[in-house]
């Protein structure tokens, strides 16, 4: 009996631990409206990395290269630019050069920064220096594709990845009721974000009869990609449907069928505005993965709440439900330009000067 | 005396901008950032140039017989494979044959009169796409023994240093010390005189591409110590940053103008550069402009000069 009584004791100051620990890290909201969700039940204590504010926080930025990119650190720095315990936001750019990321993170590190905030070109190129700031105590959030071991982080924050690939995948296996042939055009080669997205439609794709008709690396670029599927088509290969690995392709996959004239065939997109436009303009059928520019801001809402003291999930995931012909009004904006991405952590006002059309 | 002493200063390459340079912006930066004389920023400069130091020294043998070799990148970047896909115990004698094997190639190739840019652009388009064949993305564990010997330290001084210098040691033996050195200067400062004299260019010709594509295994090695993972796309930026490098140090690219010090000193302005960026907080993008604009204001500053006439 008074085991029992010992045991259910103990059951009860375990529980409401948990509960305390849940309830503190549900107050830090990385990013709103369901964009992000804690993606493990490892905590990191409240007060662990709690320093003297205002804070250094320092970000080392794979490259740049697209709009989506160029967004991303609008929101960030914007972000940054109005927190007052931000004493100073340090950014350093790698041009995609794995040797220069490394030297960048030392260089931040050498700055005495409070927090760093990592997005990898690859996580394994710099988990020796990942490993190297936690055990000089800074806390390190790592922005990484989902389904990509963090190694050595404090806290990962994932996006992407498989899950966008998957959500093409699926698309496409629903359109086509799981047979046809379809062409996939790969983003560039070599980047884990790619082969992520890649592993994603192959997973989508399990148990069904789509078969792999033509697969190209169109380097997420509108020209590269209109070449190539210029060459698909006029090669008369079969196709029923195009999943893509950025929605640039899938734009010059439109306007090449149009300008032939072939009729449209399902193609997979995703969350930008002048995809939306030319998905509207096409009259496709597709479907709008979303990888969220907020993803910027979010790693460094996790740095602040760390050096606020909070109690932090060790892992976020942000896998939000994609734009679908259902829910198409609800992002897409005439008003906008083509360079803007959803959904944005920018005020109204901020994104109507940015992006206006 | 004088105008051999001037005849051997020229032949170097060196002058005000490729002295200059680094010494500026070493001032600048020791001035303007406050954490740039520390002691953990300059182990951070020293370990961020070695690779590209290893690759400029390469670089500078093909450059002073009036080559270029633009798939040394490709080279560290395969080397980056072979080094976490082979047994570890094979993997250094590996990624050192496939050095003498892409050497030989360019270097034939070269000598039969393939153009050097057409030539290494044809192994580097090659390189590169073996190596993403072999491994789609970063990845892989790196033999214990080359970790060691990239990130250790002796007497206080990092292991980086001392790569640095072997390889300046290595180059300046074979540049200065050796008959071969003689040859390359002879040959890349007038192939036609130094035939008529009985140096012929077939064979320095060759040794120079294997030697520079033996470089870029040296410095794939050293990298993938460093950063502790395999990469099939770590050494894009090398091949051109490497010119870049010899050509702020006084290296001229037509050949028999340049020396194992203004290839130091380049890769030091670039390392400073990045570094210094870096400290300062500007915007990285305006890194690689600065580089660009150093390079024309550093070449357009050099006079060229005629060997060997």
């Amino acid at each position: 009996m008074k085991a029992k009584t010992i045991l259910a004791a103990a059951l009860l100051a375990g529980a409401s631990l948990f509960a305390t620990l849940a309830a503190s890290a549900a107050d830090v909201e990385l990013l709103p409206n369901g964009l992000m969700a804690p993606d493990s039940t490892d905590m990191i204590p409240a007060g662990k990395f709690k320093k003297a504010k205002p804070w250094v926080i320092g970000m080392s930025w794979p490259g740049v290269g697209n709009t989506w990119i160029v967004q991303t650190i609008r929101e960030i720095k914007y972000a940054a630019s109005h927190d007052p315990d931000i004493k100073e936001f340090r950014f350093s750019e790698a041009n995609w050069q794995p040797a220069k990321q490394v030297a960048d993170i030392e260089d931040l590190m050498a700055h005495k920064v409070d927090a760093l905030i990592i997005v990898p070109i690859s996580p394994d190129l710099v988990k020796a220096q990942v490993k190297a700031a936690t055990a000089a105590g800074i806390p390190v959030i790592l922005s990484v594709t989902a389904g990509t071991p963090a190694p050595y982080s404090t806290i990962a924050v994932h996006g992407g990845g498989e899950a966008f690939g998957k959500t093409g995948g699926e698309f496409l296996k629903k359109t086509l009721n799981g047979k046809g042939v379809i062409w996939v055009f790969r983003g560039i080669a070599g980047s884990g974000e790619e082969t992520a997205r890649y592993d994603g439609l192959r997973e989508a794709l399990k148990g069904s009869d789509i078969k792999i008709g033509a697969e190209v690396y169109g380097d997420w670029n509108y020209a590269k990609a209109k070449g190539l599927c210029e060459n698909l088509v006029a090669s008369g290969q079969p196709v029923d449907g195009i999943w893509f690995s950025g929605a640039d392709m899938t734009r010059a996959c439109f306007d090449v069928f149009k300008e032939i004239g072939k009729p449209l065939v399902p193609m997979t997109g995703e969350a930008n505005n002048g995809f939306l436009r030319a998905w509207k303009g096409a009259g496709a059928d597709s479907v709008g993965p979303i990888f969220t520019p907020g993803l910027g801001p979010a790693t460094l809402r996790a740095a602040v709440a760390l050096l606020k003291g909070e109690a932090m999930h060790t892992s976020y995931l942000s896998d939000p439900a994609p734009i679908t012909q259902a829910n198409f009004n609800k992002y897409y904006r005439p008003d906008l330009n083509d360079a803007f991405w959803f959904p944005s952590t920018l005020p109204e006002d901020v994104i109507k000067k940015d992006f206006k059309r | 005396m004088m105008g051999r002493s001037a005849r051997r200063f020229g032949r170097s390459g060196l002058g005000y901008v490729a002295i200059g340079l680094p010494l500026a912006m070493f001032a600048l930066l020791a001035a303007f950032a406050p954490e740039f004389l520390s002691l953990q920023n300059i182990v951070n400069v020293n370990n961020q140039i070695t690779a590209l130091l290893i690759v400029a020294l390469g670089q500078l043998l093909v450059a002073l017989i009036g080559g270029i070799d633009i798939s040394v990148g490709s080279v560290v970047s395969l080397t980056s494979v072979v080094i976490v896909s082979v047994n570890p115990a094979l993997a250094v004698p590996a990624a050192l044959a496939l050095g003498v094997v892409v050497g030989l190639a360019n270097g034939l190739g070269v000598s039969f009169g393939v153009h050097p840019l057409i030539m290494t652009l044809s192994s580097m388009t090659f390189l590169q796409g073996l190596a993403l064949l072999w491994l789609a993305g970063s990845g892989g564990t790196v033999p214990a023994p080359l970790v060691f010997a990239a990130k250790t330290s002796a007497f206080g001084l990092p292991a980086a240093f001392y790569w640095c210098v072997a390889a300046i040691a290595a180059a300046s033996v074979l540049l200065y010390f050796t008959r071969f050195g003689l040859r390359i200067f002879a040959i890349g400062g007038n192939a036609q005189s130094a035939g008529l004299s009985g140096v012929r260019a077939f064979w320095p010709s060759l040794a120079c591409y294997v030697l520079c594509s033996l470089a870029g295994v040296v410095a794939g090695i050293y990298l993938t110590g460093r950063i502790v993972s395999g990469d099939p796309t770590m050494g894009a930026p090398f091949s051109l940053d490497s010119v870049t490098a010899i050509a702020l140090g006084g290296v001229q690219l037509s050949g028999g103008v340049g020396s194992v010090a203004g290839a130091v000193l380049g890769t030091i302005t670039l390392g400073l550069i990045t570094n210094g960026m870096n400290l300062l907080g500007v915007s990285p993008f305006f890194s690689a402009a600065l580089t660009g604009v150093l390079l024309l204001g550093a070449i357009s500053l050099q006079r060229r000069k005629v060997i060997g006439i």
